[in-house]
């Protein structure tokens, strides 16, 4: 018996490697391109490693070549050269979801919805999370992305130094936020982290101040020019940006920090609190005050209640080459959903706390109290949200605008006015 | 000496891969880069490029970012001008003048040529970093000169000027060695002879080594007039152009339009203005030294 048992595990074992080869000749070798920001010190760097590595162990034909960049303006440069010469990434990550829109009507992105015939993949995802990636309300049918996860925007605030400067609660009005940040100045600790150097650090601080002074629905309604920067609810959040940062909210020369120093300075207990998304969750979790950290829902102002829920969270999701063809086409369709696969999106989840799309996965080990069930609570108690104050405007060039001219109305060069005026200007000659 | 047909044919046999090589690389873009300057294209492969005419340049001219930068290009190129070359030939007269230890000094001077820009730009970065680690602030502190860290980079009043600085020390020590070449080369006799006539001290730069050296301050001049003018890696490292366009330039302006916003035919108009400036400025620079050589 055990002779026989030796002769069938070895005749077994004799099979599993030659056809292990047999199955990677039935296939072409192919080479597939990723771009994301997940290198050096991102959070999701590590995992992102691992799947790439189990990715390339189950399909050993396909090759993976990795250009990702972690630094936002590096990134944004390889991708607008990819996209001019027509020589795309096979799995790209696209900052905003209107971004992809000209590019798909152009043939530059995949059209994905034969994917969902794969219904155990498919079903796997919550329900209507797709319909953000459909562009049929833009003239084009179909579905361009494969989304990953969501960010959910917060703040995250040190315990210990608000209980030190005595704020009994998290702020959840302006009022009250104003007097937790008197009351950390008065024991000279700095209310917020924040490395405007990268223009987007202050961009999310005022996405944040726009969307409950003005709503979430009007930055849609200048993206669709039926609203301007000009109207007096947008120059009030501008001004109520300014008054904010008079009120002490940043460092001296915030304008000139980068996001390495806020985060440093956040996460070694410099500064009490830091306006980010869900994927500064893992830094947090690895950081030696990662007890102390909390994370609340964006305040809001009194006079505006009707924006109480509004709130900021960014669809993350890939973009396929749509100009790839056979077996590079079906290796980068292999890759999503190798990554989007239950498997892993259970891990990402439970490791580094990013937020799901796949409801078939058990993150019940996931303590209570932790990061990711406070996101989890703010996105729960928000029913209207959007990314950036301009992902809908169709201009390429407004993202930057408005982030320069707010560091520029910031340093003292212009008033909310005039900074309102400048970015108007920008939309009318680009019209 | 007389060139027969033959060996012209061979001359031209020689130099065709170089001439095929240039006007492919040099040549061809230039005139591709005028047409995009013409024409209006959003940057996405396959969709259709249409000629606008001049559009782009009369859009271009109404851009108050633009006349910002052609401002700040207009005083990164003066400033250049006046620091990099009183200072460059200073250097190469002193080095010209005593031999001792000058090949030490000329290779500090000469290194920061030789280094990548971004490594220079990245160096000046963290010198005039705005928190209190930066190496300028941290100075100036412990010496007791200021109270608390500036934002060299962000402020209105500094940051183009210390950008002007880190080029400054990036480019002087090339101007240092075409001065110190050039006035090792005049005859000693000469200024021995205007030694003995009487000229001494800033008379003998001023009536002998300058007129000697005027071939390499053209030289100079031009190079520096048109690197200015067409600056784009110190600033694009050390700032982007920003805090709010306060450094930009019409370099950078232009890799911002095409690559970033999708604006090719304005960047491209852009890069059409920066090659008629450096044009126009190098030829009224050379007709201005001409004259007053002349004269």
């Amino acid at each position: 018996m055990k002779r026989t048992l030796a002769i069938l595990t070895t005749v077994a074992l004799i099979l599993a490697v030659l056809t292990l080869p047999a199955m990677a000749e039935d296939h072409e070798p192919v080479t597939i391109r990723l771009l994301t920001r997940w290198t050096g010190s991102d959070s999701m760097a590590p995992i992102f490693q691992e799947i790439k590595a189990a990715f390339t162990e189950q399909y050993p034909w396909i090759t993976i070549q990795d250009d990702s960049v972690n630094e936002e303006s590096a990134f944004l440069n390889l991708l607008n050269t990819a996209i001019a010469t027509g020589d795309m990434p096979n799995v790209f990550v696209l900052p905003t979801v209107m971004m992809g829109l000209e590019y798909a009507k152009n043939g530059l992105i995949e059209e994905i919805s034969p994917l969902f015939e794969d219904t155990e993949w498919y079903e796997g995802f919550n329900d209507g999370i797709f319909e953000g990636f459909n562009y049929s309300s833009f003239g084009l049918d179909g579905y361009y992305a494969v989304p990953y996860s969501i960010g959910v925007e917060g703040i995250y605030y040190n315990k210990a130094l608000f209980a030190q400067a005595g704020i009994e609660k998290v702020p959840e009005t302006m009022d009250e936020m104003f007097d937790a940040i008197d009351k950390l100045n008065a024991i000279g600790v700095v209310p917020f982290a924040c490395g405007a150097d990268e223009t987007w650090r202050a961009g999310h601080i005022q996405n944040w101040l726009t969307y409950k002074t003005a709503g979430v629905k009007h930055t849609m309604d200048i993206g669709a020019r039926t609203a301007k920067w000009t109207d007096p609810e947008m120059v009030a959040s501008l001004q109520n940006y300014m008054d904010f940062k008079n009120a002490g909210a940043f460092s001296p020369n915030y304008e000139g920090m980068t996001y390495e120093e806020e985060k440093n300075m956040f996460l070694t207990g410099k500064a009490a609190m830091d306006v980010n998304g869900t994927w500064f969750i893992g830094d947090c979790n690895d950081s030696e005050i990662a007890a102390d950290i909390g994370m609340f829902a964006l305040p809001y102002y009194t006079e505006h209640e009707e924006f109480k829920t509004d709130g900021i969270v960014y669809p993350q999701a890939f973009s396929l080459d749509g100009t790839a063809e056979g077996a590079e086409k079906e290796a980068q369709e292999l890759f999503v959903k190798f990554f989007t696969s239950a498997e892993w999106e259970e891990r990402r989840t439970k490791e580094i706390e990013v937020f799901p799309v796949r409801k078939d996965i058990d993150i019940s080990d996931i303590s209570e109290d932790s990061l990711f069930y406070q996101a989890m609570d703010i996105v729960n108690n928000t029913t209207l949200y959007s990314g950036d104050t301009t992902d809908y405007d169709p201009v390429p060039a407004m993202l930057d605008m408005v982030r320069n001219t707010l560091i520029g109305m910031s340093l003292g060069q212009m008033t909310p006015e005039e900074a309102a005026e400048a970015i108007q200007n920008e939309i009318d000659l680009n019209s | 000496m007389k060139v027969n047909r033959r060996s012209r044919s061979t001359i031209l046999l020689f130099l065709l891969p170089a001439l095929i090589i240039y006007i492919t690389l040099a040549v061809v873009p230039i005139f591709e880069s005028i047409g995009f300057g013409f024409s209006d294209w959003n940057g996405i492969s396959g969709s259709p490029m249409t000629f606008v005419g001049f559009k782009n340049f009369v859009k271009l001219f109404k851009y108050p970012l633009f006349r910002k930068a052609l401002a700040n290009g207009f005083w990164f190129t003066v400033l250049n001008l006046v620091l990099q070359i009183p200072l460059g030939y200073m250097m190469g007269y002193l080095l010209a003048k005593r031999r001792r230890g000058s090949s030490i000094v000329k290779m500090i001077c000469f290194a920061p040529v030789i280094l990548p820009m971004t490594a220079s730009a990245l160096v000046f970065q963290m010198i005039f970093s705005a928190n209190d680690t930066g190496v300028l602030n941290t100075l100036l502190m412990s010496l007791g000169l200021i109270d608390g860290p500036k934002g060299w980079l962000i402020q209105q009043s500094t940051a183009l000027l210390f950008v002007i600085i880190a080029n400054v020390w990036c480019g002087f020590g090339y101007h240092m060695t075409i001065s110190y070449a050039a006035i090792s080369e005049i005859p000693v006799e000469i200024l021995e002879a205007a030694e003995l006539d009487g000229a001494k001290g800033m008379r003998k730069i001023k009536d002998v080594v300058l007129p000697s050296i005027m071939e390499s301050i053209k030289i100079s001049t031009v190079m520096i007039i048109t690197g200015s003018i067409k600056t784009f890696d110190i600033i694009f490292i050390m700032t982007e152009g920003g805090p709010n366009g306060m450094t930009q330039v019409p370099g950078v302006m232009m890799y911002n339009e095409a690559f970033k916003y999708n604006h090719y035919g304005l960047g491209s108009a852009i890069s059409v203005v920066i090659f008629v400036l450096c044009i126009v400025f190098s030829v009224l620079s050379l007709r201005l030294m001409s004259g007053r050589d002349e004269a």
